[in-house]
């Protein structure tokens, strides 16, 4: 013991010259440092001039001029729009997360039936729009969608569900609801994907004692499925939730957060702030930006300690 | 006989069960592939068919639209631009997060610990938006926003799941081999072009695709640092701009055609590379 401590306090001491000192301990920082770097440069840069540029006044061209808590206050007290844009990034994403999950749920339930045959190719195609562009496919929707000769309102006309042309994105509900449901096709078959191996990763025999036993179908499901699948459908569930959250492609080519701003989600509201037309307030729009991520932040936390609890229950 | 029996155990109620579950995959099946199978017919139709017929098969093929967009509008440049910036950032991508995961998984050093964390913290903690913004700015400041330099560099950073993957990966491939060519004279980084490269080759291939796929689609900062500069764009960016930038905007199949050009790549890789990308999102979804 007291001889490999010592053999091993020893060592370094020994060689000193430049080659053996950078095999041993030069290398790992060359190894660390460009991604380290990149990171510094991509992730934390912008996050600090964030968090500094919410107290300041600043539209690019002028000084920025260092105004304490004034931005809050006016987000606050006077910014009617913003949290508008707030609570309607809450009904997208709500819209969004109650299609989402039963729908994945659903299918990986039932791809994960012995009996099914082509579950890959079923696989594989509910898989498929998450490889596509959410920002291609808007544009694919909107001619899908169009009211004039789009596909969709002539086949509603055709099979007589409809009387008249349908404008989807015409009024402020419908093209929430609309953009919900295209981004559910977009991202849904992910969440099959994970639903399905974490069924996958639930033993034979845990079904087979328990048919044994003379419990039904249901009963197999209810007591047996849900519980174990739980963990895992937290996870997706929680990751579904921040995406939604910070939903932009979709609306933005789709309505581009219209009518009249009735789809303005915080993402697309915090980018007009800083691209769009007029003078951009970016000192402002850090701060919205801040308080968004709080505010997904705070869902994040608030979800977590609630499933957690009913996590528990089971 | 076997075979007899088995088949006539099957009771009605069952027979029903699954033509019921057969009926919704298919029925979600079809709504799934729907815009796409529509995108990738409606390019062969003239405009005028697209919009009147309610058949989604066209009467009549025809390539003029491929043609039009890909000689008339430049749409060849637009997809050089995509697929170079996106093999770029698979490159860099890949690079980055297998050193660092192999450095992480194989030495001890000062920091270590901190380093991790902020990677780990900056999967959750975000500051929103607007860090568009000085990410934009930094290209402007840097002089790199007016050529590929500025989107290369966009995406040259290592994304932190994949890095959490690789380092997994490594753990469960055994020291000795390390070791082994430690003693044959192999240096750090011998080890790791040699020896751990091509053991990481199946993290490698996760990584491509999962990059490739996020770089391909891309969309808002590609449309921000190339607005104004039509020569620098990626083909998502000059699809909506075609759509929403008039000219063009109403004929449909031509822009369907400029769609296709964007999906058919994706989708060819993803039927090829199959297993890959499911075995990417079902390990990186969810240990991230």
């Amino acid at each position: 013991m007291e001889l490999a401590r010592r053999v091993k306090e020893k060592r370094p001491r020994r060689k000193r010259n430049f080659g053996q000192w950078f095999e041993d301990i030069g290398s790992t920082y060359v190894m660390i440092l460009p991604t380290f770097i990149m990171f510094i440069i991509l992730t934390l840069y912008p996050m600090f001039w964030v968090f500094r540029f919410m107290f300041y006044e600043y539209d690019g061209v002028s000084k920025a001029v260092f105004v304490g808590f004034d931005n809050f206050v006016r987000m606050f007290t006077r910014d009617q729009a913003w949290w508008s844009s707030v609570l309607i990034t809450f009904k997208v994403a709500f819209l969004k997360l109650i299609i989402e999950i039963p729908l994945a749920m659903l299918t990986a339930v039932l791809l994960n039936k012995k009996e099914i045959k082509g579950k890959g190719l079923f696989r594989g195609i509910y898989f498929l729009p998450t490889v596509t562009s959410a920002a291609v496919m808007s544009v694919v929707f909107s001619f899908v969608l169009s009211p004039y000769n789009g596909i969709l309102n002539s086949l509603l006309l055709k099979f007589g569900i409809i009387h008249e042309s349908v404008d989807f994105l015409s009024n402020g509900t419908s093209a929430l609801v609309t953009c919900a449901v295209i981004s559910v096709w977009q991202i849904f078959g992910q969440n099959t994907l994970l639903i399905l191996s974490g069924l996958q990763g639930i033993p034979e025999d845990v079904y087979e004692s328990a048919q044994v036993d003379g419990a039904n179908r249901l009963q197999c499901f209810l007591k047996i499925t849900v519980p174990l699948i739980m963990p895992t459908l937290r996870i997706i569930l929680m990751l579904a939730i921040i995406g939604s959250l910070g939903i932009f492609d979709t609306i933005f080519v789709l309505t581009g957060g219209g009518p009249s701003g009735e789809t303005s989600v915080m993402a697309i509201h915090i980018y007009q702030r800083l691209f769009g037309e007029g003078v951009p307030e970016y000192g402002y729009s850090a701060c919205l930006s801040f308080i968004s991520s709080v505010i997904s932040g705070i869902i994040t936390v608030f979800y977590l300690a609630v499933s957690k609890k009913s996590a528990d229950v089971y | 006989m076997e075979h007899k029996k088995r088949r006539r155990r099957i009771n009605p109620f069952e027979f029903g069960l699954n033509t019921v579950i057969y009926l919704i995959l298919i029925i979600v099946g079809i709504i799934t592939l729907f815009p796409v199978v529509y995108s990738l017919l409606g390019a062969f139709k003239s405009t005028q068919e697209l919009m009147t017929s309610g058949s989604i098969l066209p009467k009549q093929y025809t390539l003029d639209n491929y043609k039009y967009v890909l000689d008339k509008i430049d749409f060849s440049r637009y997809a050089f631009n995509s697929l170079f910036v996106s093999v770029m950032a698979v490159l860099t991508s890949t690079l980055m997060a297998t050193t660092t995961a192999y450095t992480f998984s194989r030495r001890n050093f000062v920091g270590k610990k901190l380093i991790k964390t902020m990677y780990l913290a900056t999967m959750f903690i975000g500051a929103g938006a607007a860090t568009m913004y000085p990410t934009y700015k930094l290209l402007v400041d840097l002089g790199i926003n007016k050529n590929y330099l500025g989107l290369i560099f966009l995406n040259c950073g290592a994304p932190v799941p994949i890095i959490l993957l690789c380092e997994s990966y490594l753990k469960g491939i055994s020291k000795d081999f390390d070791d082994a060519a430690k003693i044959d004279g192999c240096s750090f980084f011998r080890i790791y072009a040699q020896i751990i490269m091509p053991m990481l080759m199946p993290m490698v291939a996760v990584n491509a695709l999962l990059t490739f796929r996020g770089v391909w689609n891309s969309y808002l900062m590609p449309m921000i640092v190339t607005a104004g500069q039509p020569k620098l764009q990626l083909l998502t960016v000059a699809i909506v701009e075609l759509k929403t930038g008039g000219g063009l905007a109403t004929m449909w199949s031509t822009i369907l055609a400029a769609v296709n050009i964007s999906l058919i790549p994706i989708i060819i890789v993803y039927v090829l590379c199959n297993k890959q990308f499911i075995r990417g999102i079902a390990e990186g979804g969810l240990k991230g």
